[in-house]
């Protein structure tokens, strides 16, 4: 993991413009945030609108001639999501829509990134994520719930592309 | 008039990877309350061989420091301690910058309420130039110099005087309070 890492709500405000040597911060922003609206659409994660934590960005700091190496976004704490609260029980997957975003995030997405990630979505396989899913400990997560994030994974999967065709920003 | 107030200090990791990495004071800041005053103040110091990143956060520090604080002011109760305060600085600050101590309560005698600024200003400046003394530093008019190590701490050597933020917080909003 990254040695140096600020929450988003310390560094949002350079997204748009910082002092020289935060290039970087604006740099990774349209990548990391194609990857992210994307991945939070199909689990369905609730809780990275504008959250001032639970999304950070980590670098690596370097020397006098290359100042930091590499950093990007990371979003973490995913709590809230795959259906909390039963909100993916009988066919309540099927009907929540784009996860809420932070807007700076949101105006600075990559298309062409975004594109890329939903043809990686679409692409996962059934077994795939029967696999994941079920590498959780009973004791962790339940047969019952299982079953309901299964059905939520694989029956949304289909349907990111068309929740964020109408997603507004990015370029 | 007396002064009651808790103190706490603000530190930089230099690397959140190694559980050897030292942590670095970079600011002090001070809650308290006279007769019904509530006041806030900061010492912040920004070192000058950090990564443009890092100087970029740390110059809003104040700004930041005082969002959470006054936040936590209007949600407190008023005869909540001032531990609470802190409390929320302490779970806002959570990746490179983090509060590494929190003082037990404390209390100053001021002769008169010209007097509470400037104390103010003078406590969180003598705590910040102490944390980083027991950290290993010496803070200097100019530049600091390494103290009390014979070897140099890892890219931080010269430190500037500390800057000094002094506010009053908002008293509660009990809106906001029962809102938790």
């Amino acid at each position: 993991m990254y040695p140096r890492q600020f929450s988003w709500e310390q560094v949002k405000k350079f997204v748009e413009a910082g002092p020289p040597g935060t290039e970087l911060l604006r740099d990774r922003l349209p990548i990391a945030a194609a990857k992210g609206v994307a991945f939070d659409t199909w689990v369905a994660q609730t809780d990275h609108n504008d959250h001032p934590h639970n999304i950070v960005f980590g670098f690596v700091p370097g020397d006098a001639s290359e100042p930091i190496v590499d950093g990007d976004y990371l979003f973490l704490d995913y709590a809230m999501a795959l259906g909390w609260g039963g909100g993916w029980e009988g066919e309540g997957w099927n009907a929540l829509g784009i996860a809420p975003f932070p807007p700076a995030m949101q105006a600075a997405i990559d298309r062409s990134t975004l594109g890329g990630i939903l043809d990686q979505i679409e692409n996962v396989s059934d077994e795939t994520i029967s696999a994941v899913v079920n590498r959780i400990p009973d004791d962790y997560l339940v047969p019952e719930q299982r079953a309901v994030i299964l059905r939520g994974l694989i029956g949304r999967r289909a349907l990111v592309r068309g929740l964020l065709a109408n997603l507004g920003g990015g370029s | 008039m007396k002064l009651n107030y808790q103190q706490a200090t603000i530190s930089f990791c230099m690397d959140l990877t190694s559980p050897n990495a030292p942590s670095v004071p970079i600011a002090d800041l001070l809650v308290g309350e006279a007769e019904g005053r509530q006041v806030a103040g900061v010492a912040v110091i920004v070192p000058d061989q950090l990564d443009a990143i890092s100087k970029a956060v740390l110059n809003d520090t104040h700004q930041l420091i005082r969002k959470y604080v006054d936040e936590a002011f209007q949600k407190r109760d008023p005869h909540a301690p001032l531990g609470d305060v802190l409390k929320r600085v302490y779970h806002s600050l959570r990746n490179t910058m983090h509060v590494s101590t929190i003082s037990e309560p404390a209390h100053a005698d001021i002769a008169s309420v010209d007097f509470l600024g400037p104390t103010v200003i003078k406590l969180v400046q003598q705590g910040l130039i102490k944390s980083l003394a027991d950290a290993g530093f010496k803070v200097e008019r100019a530049l600091a110099t390494p103290a009390r190590h014979e070897q140099p701490m890892p890219t931080i050597h010269n430190v500037d005087m500390p800057s000094s933020f002094l506010w009053a917080p908002p008293g509660p909003d009990f809106a906001l309070a029962a809102a938790g």
